[in-house]
């Protein structure tokens, strides 16, 4: 009997233990202020969600859209977006007060503003602008391509890696610096606006006790705080922001990997804003009030894209037609994809049927297009005309795509639709990582893929995706080619006058829509609920951002009340 | 000893899985780069040297310690993000084990008090049904009627030092170990009880309890504690799986989203991590048995 | 590790699942096993369901209601009713047909990677219980290694490895690549407990007297061991190999589940789980139909293998 109470015993204690360790660590991620209660005495929080830790908070390590958006409340850059009357994006001074670009568009000045001290109080000077740039030139940079390879200089520097190696960005004075490319390039100065060219002190970067990445100081309107793995990044006010004394006291991402949760903290009160699981819009819609939620577009286009038996490829020839070489086969797709259901169904609102490359809001976009509505009988006709009547004699179109949920959906709706004109599909899911690699070492029969604008120039799209030299990694995964387009484009980026460059744009896409490399299927619209007493971000908010972080929006004006 | 061969074998098996896996840099550049940003990052982290050259460096740092850091997460240390998964998924199997030991031993105590009645039938079909359930779908069937249905538990997610939270994902995950210890319990009390010198102590007269519980139990419980201990690896993948259902931001989510993006050094930390802690488990559990079993220690 | 040097009395029982049903003797010991077997109520409804399940299995093709595919637009996530009997996904796609296709996956999957995980296990049981010694050190510890890896996730690792380039195969989705990925990864790092099962069976055969006798006959050793020290060894192995195809149906289930194995449209009863996942709060049957089709086959491979057991060796009933 006596054992039987020392196992009794061992039991209740390992109880106790487990109740003590579970109850144990609260406290640190308190959601603090809950709405309504005083004003005065309660820290004005902003709680804000993400589904997962950020890789990065060091400018030169970011390459998603969640780092940018916790990032950008820490740092700043030399310029910054703002979004204009109607809506159009243009650059203005961030901690550059002007610029100039000399007569041959070669030559940028920067001058900087005084007085603006980093978050350990130091002040910015031009070399630390100086300093922040080149790193984007260091081999542990993810994104050399801002500078490289236009800037004088920074082939050789990122091929060398050697100090020695001279590079066109020089600090001309205390506050003034200038930066050399070696041809005009229009979209240089949107470069500039992006996270990964923030101005950070070199002493920060280079103290080894504290790894940049995860303890960022920069210059922006709050500071960083904490990072708890798998629980909350904290950044707290700056109060000598130079824009102005935030109005917040503090901004909590809380890190929430599943969205219902995330919805369900949010009508507990504990977060401020949130994005709407799939499968549960109506119910989440119907449940905030429509004063709680915001519907914006995006710079997103998704689209299947087929691969041409191009350069290094014409070997691929077989495997790719007629898909890849057959452009009437390409068009009948376009209209037998049923957009509109994609959109309202599968998608449940988030996405408008895609009428063409560029986005709705960026510059050169032609509002007119007509898309293509569904309509099975072009289709098949088209498909006939191509000497494939009813599908017959098509091979099986094999739809590469990445392994997650949404994509999967959204591929076997496409499916459904192409198999109803007589087009067979195969779907094949990979995991990101591998899908990448597929989609750059070789044209694919087919592959499903999105593209989000780094910055809201027409360049970004139609150069970057479409132009002979991008074939592969670059971008251009289609390997297509047209010796006009990348006349067009080339002509476009050389060009720093807007009006000029625009009708080379529209002119180039027309060429691509009718080659039709890609099919277009939509443009990610995001809906997503935010409180009605948080004020700045429904009126700020820019085609750029992403999710509910919000990376364009200025947060220094963002108010809670 | 025997466990150093095992620990060595560990570490190359899961070193050269992450080899085969292929390089996690091209996922995280994003759908525009070129190869030459790709080799300068993996040169930043020096997956581009031959992999004996690698293996070899790794184990250096295995031995002072260093698990390496995190490719995904731009240098954040292996370590760290172990240790701060651990703290969830922890008290998350502790929690599964109490539940597991105790409803399991009760019932199996049950069991064996009226072998083949009624209370012994209903507990082993419950037994039989509970290890058959997917681990993820016995956490999905739980979450439907209790969360959403009777609204006692929060839908999942994570707040420290919130009970809450862990109540639902303890008992999904210990539901499955309560069978197989309920079921070990039982056999086992019913073989000491049939024993001679059991028989001829009733017949001394010895209170039924006494028996059932001062001996036949502690018997009993040698066995349940070696299969608790070979239950670990099994509560590590189901803890992997509970976690994905409930979201709770433990070892099991730093293990599944680290295989996903192929960020080899947490996959290679997390396995020879786990590897050392099960064989220091199992040790424990040969300890444990040659503690309360006397013929061992004599053995 | 414990169970090589216990006596035997205290060898806790290794096999993958230690649940067996209180059984009071309803057969003659002298009947043969497979009256014995189908004697038992329970036995008899586990074989029933599992050929049922085969039998919904194979006839898919010819018997399902619908096609895996067939998205009916306009009925989205629609409740069991008559036209759809376990109601709809979120594609429109019928939940009763894309189960009895599910089967395929599950069966085969289950029996395919049992039986690679039977050919390493076996092999290696039997050489290290009978050559003893540096063979059987090395062959444990090896053992011991594997068993180390937490099961599911080795075999994501593997899997996840394994994924191969994009060819389009005519081939019926049951041939993928992707579905051969399944059943290695997990016969591959299933086998651990077959090979010490084996291992224990051989220890106590070889010291059988007609075993000795044949090997002071001269019989080579290879001889020795596949045709006298195997034959005794089939009742756990059968037993063993059963409740491992259930093991390994909870394991393919696990890994559709986390996103390998069958491309859709092709379903599998772990995949319409993981696609469940974000609709199942509001509309059950999506997740529930599925499920329960996991456990009840499981189940039945399960209560067939404590069946098996206890026609086979009724003294191994504890």
């Amino acid at each position: 009997m006596g054992r039987f109470f020392i196992f009794v015993g061992i039991v209740i204690a390992a109880a106790v233990l487990f109740v003590v360790i579970a109850t144990s660590g609260g406290s640190s991620t308190d959601p603090g202020s809950t709405p309504g209660q005083g004003k005065k005495s309660a820290p004005k929080i902003l709680n804000l969600a993400l589904d997962t830790d950020p890789k990065s908070l060091d400018p030169i390590g970011i390459t998603d859209t969640l780092s940018d958006g916790v990032a950008r409340k820490i740092h700043n850059a030399l310029v910054r977006f703002k979004r204009g009357e109607n809506g159009v994006l243009t650059v203005a001074p961030d901690l550059a007060e002007k610029w100039d670009v000399s007569p041959d568009g070669k030559l940028y000045t920067f001058t900087l503003r005084k007085g603006v001290n980093f978050h350990n109080g130091r002040e910015v000077k031009a070399a630390d602008a100086v300093y922040s740039l080149m790193r984007l030139l260091s081999i542990e940079s993810k994104r050399p391509d801002w500078l490289r390879p236009m800037v004088v200089g920074s082939e050789e520097r990122y091929k060398s890696q050697s100090p020695k190696s001279p590079v066109g960005i020089k600090a001309t004075g205390e506050y003034t610096m200038t930066i050399e490319l070696t041809a005009p390039f229009a979209p240089f100065i949107q470069h500039l606006c992006t996270v990964n060219c923030s101005i950070v002190p070199k002493e920060a970067v280079e103290d080894e006790s504290k790894p940049f990445a995860r303890n960022p100081v920069g210059v922006g309107a709050f500071k960083f705080e904490s990072w708890e793995n798998n629980l909350a990044v904290t950044l707290t006010r700056n109060d000598s922001y130079y824009g102005g004394k935030p109005k917040l006291d503090a901004v909590k991402f809380f890190i929430i990997k599943d969205r219902n949760m995330r919805v369900e903290r949010y009508f507990a009160g504990e977060l401020d804003a949130t994005d709407i699981p799939y499968g549960r819009m109506k119910e989440t819609l119907e449940k905030a009030k429509i004063e709680n939620t915001l519907t914006y577009d995006t710079f997103r286009t998704n689209y299947i894209g087929l691969g041409f038996p191009n350069g290094d490829f014409k070997k691929k020839t077989q495997d790719l037609s007629p898909f890849g070489t057959n452009k009437l086969v390409r068009q009948a797709m376009n209209y037998a994809i049923d957009r509109e259901y994609l959109c309202d169904k599968v998608l449940e609102g988030r996405g408008t049927p895609a009428k063409g490359i560029l986005p709705p809001g960026m510059l050169a976009f032609k509002a007119d297009r007509k898309g293509w509505p569904k309509d099975v009988k072009k289709a098949k006709e088209l498909l006939a005309q191509a000497g494939f009547p009813d599908g017959k004699g098509l091979p099986v179109l094999v739809i590469l795509h990445r392994n997650d949920e949404n994509t999967k959906l959204v591929g076997q709706a496409l499916a459904h639709d192409l198999d109803e004109v007589g087009i067979k599909t195969e779907l094949q899911a990979r995991d990101w990582n591998m899908f990448l690699e597929m989609v750059e070492i070789e044209p694919r029969q087919c592959f499903l893929l999105g593209w989000v604008a780094d910055y809201p120039d027409p360049d970004n799209f139609l150069y970057v995706l479409f132009h002979s030299k991008q074939w592969g990694a670059p971008g251009n995964h289609t390997w297509y080619v047209n010796t006009e387009v990348d006349a067009l484009t080339e002509k476009a980026r050389g060009i720093v006058d807007m009006a000029q460059r625009i009708p080379l744009y529209q002119k180039a896409e027309d060429i691509i829509l009718e080659d039709s490399p890609w099919i277009c299927t939509y443009n990610v619209r995001n809906v997503v609920l935010l409180r009605s007493n948080i004020k700045g971000i429904r009126e700020n908010w820019t085609p750029l951002d992403t999710g509910t972080e919000f990376p364009q929006v200025d947060f220094a004006i963002v108010d809670k009340e | 000893m025997q466990t150093l061969p095992v620990l060595f074998g560990v570490v190359l098996i899961a070193f050269l899985l992450s080899q085969a896996s292929g390089s996690p840099v091209r996922g995280l550049l994003g759908p525009s780069t070129n190869k030459e940003i790709v080799r300068k990052v993996e040169e930043y982290y020096g997956l581009h040297k031959p992999w004996p050259e690698q293996f070899l460096a790794h184990l250096n740092k295995l031995a002072h310690g260093d698990l390496g850091v995190s490719i995904a997460s731009h240098g954040q240390p292996v370590l760290q993000m172990i240790i701060d998964g651990l703290k969830v998924t922890s008290k998350l199997a502790l929690g599964a084990i109490l539940i597991a030991t105790v409803c399991g031993v009760t019932s199996g105590i049950l069991s064996a008090w009226r072998p083949y009645s009624l209370i012994d039938y209903g507990s082993s079909v419950f037994a039989a049904i509970g290890i058959s359930f997917p681990a993820f779908f016995l956490a999905m069937l739980l979450m439907l009627v209790f969360s959403v249905s009777l609204r006692w538990f929060p839908i999942g997610g994570y707040q420290p030092g919130e009970i809450k939270y862990l109540i639902l994902p303890c008992f999904s995950l210990g539901m499955i170990s309560t069978a197989s210890i309920a079921r070990l319990t039982r056999n086992c009390m019913l073989d000491t009880l049939s024993q001679d010198y059991v028989r001829s102590a009733r017949a001394k007269g010895l209170e039924d309890r006494s028996v059932l519980l001062g001996h036949a139990l502690p018997n009993a419980l040698v066995t349940v504690i070696t299969v608790i201990g070979n239950d670990l690896a099994g509560l590590l993948v189901g803890a992997v799986l509970t976690e994905t259902v409930f979201g709770l931001p433990g070892i099991g989510s730093v293990i599944s989203s680290a295989i996903f993006t192929r960020d080899l050094t947490v996959v290679m930390g997390c396995c020879i991590f786990f590897a050392l802690v099960f064989v220091i488990i199992n040790l424990l559990v040969d300890l444990t048995y040659a503690f309360l079993d006397p013929r061992i220690r004599h053995a | 590790m414990p169970d090589s040097e216990l006596p035997q009395s205290l060898q806790p029982d290794v096999s993958p699942q230690a649940v067996t049903l209180p059984e009071p003797p309803s057969a003659p010991l002298t009947a043969p096993p497979w009256q014995r077997l189908l004697r038992n109520p329970r036995s008899l409804a586990a074989l029933a369901l599992i050929v049922l399940m085969i039998f919904l299995a194979l006839s898919a093709p010819i018997l399902a209601p619908y096609s895996y595919s067939y998205q009916e637009r306009g009925s989205e996530l629609v409740s069991p009713r008559a036209a759809h009997w376990m109601g709809t996904d979120e594609l429109g796609r019928d939940v009763f047909s894309r189960m009895m296709y599910g089967a395929q996956i599950s069966m085969v999957v289950g029996i395919l990677a049992t039986s690679i995980s039977l050919l390493i296990g076996v092999n290696i049981g039997l050489f290290s219980g009978y050559f003893g010694g540096w063979v059987d050190a090395f062959l444990m510890r090896l053992t011991d290694t594997v068993a180390a890896f937490p099961t599911l996730l080795f075999a994501l690792a593997i899997a996840a490895v394994l994924q191969s380039d994009v060819t389009h195969s005519e081939v019926y989705p049951l041939l993928q690549p992707q579905v051969r990925i399944l059943f290695i990864a997990l016969g591959v790092v299933g086998w651990t407990g077959i090979a010490r099962i084996v291992r224990s069976q051989v220890l106590s055969v070889r010291t059988l007297d007609y075993v000795t006798a044949a090997r002071a006959l001269g019989a080579g050793e290879m001889r020795v061991i596949f045709k006298h020290v195997l034959p005794n060894c089939v009742s756990p192995i059968i037993v063993v190999a059963t409740l491992a195809v259930g093991g390994n149906i909870l394991g393919e289930a696990g890994l559709s589940f986390l996103g390998l194995g069958v491309q859709p449209p092709f379903p599998s009863w772990g995949g319409m789980l993981s696609d469940a996942r974000s609709h199942f709060r509001d509309y059950w049957w999506v997740a529930v139909c599925p499920g329960m089709a996991i456990v009840l086959t499981v189940l039945s491979f399960n209560l067939l293998g404590d069946g098996l057991r206890d026609a086979l060796d009724p003294k191994s009933r504890s």
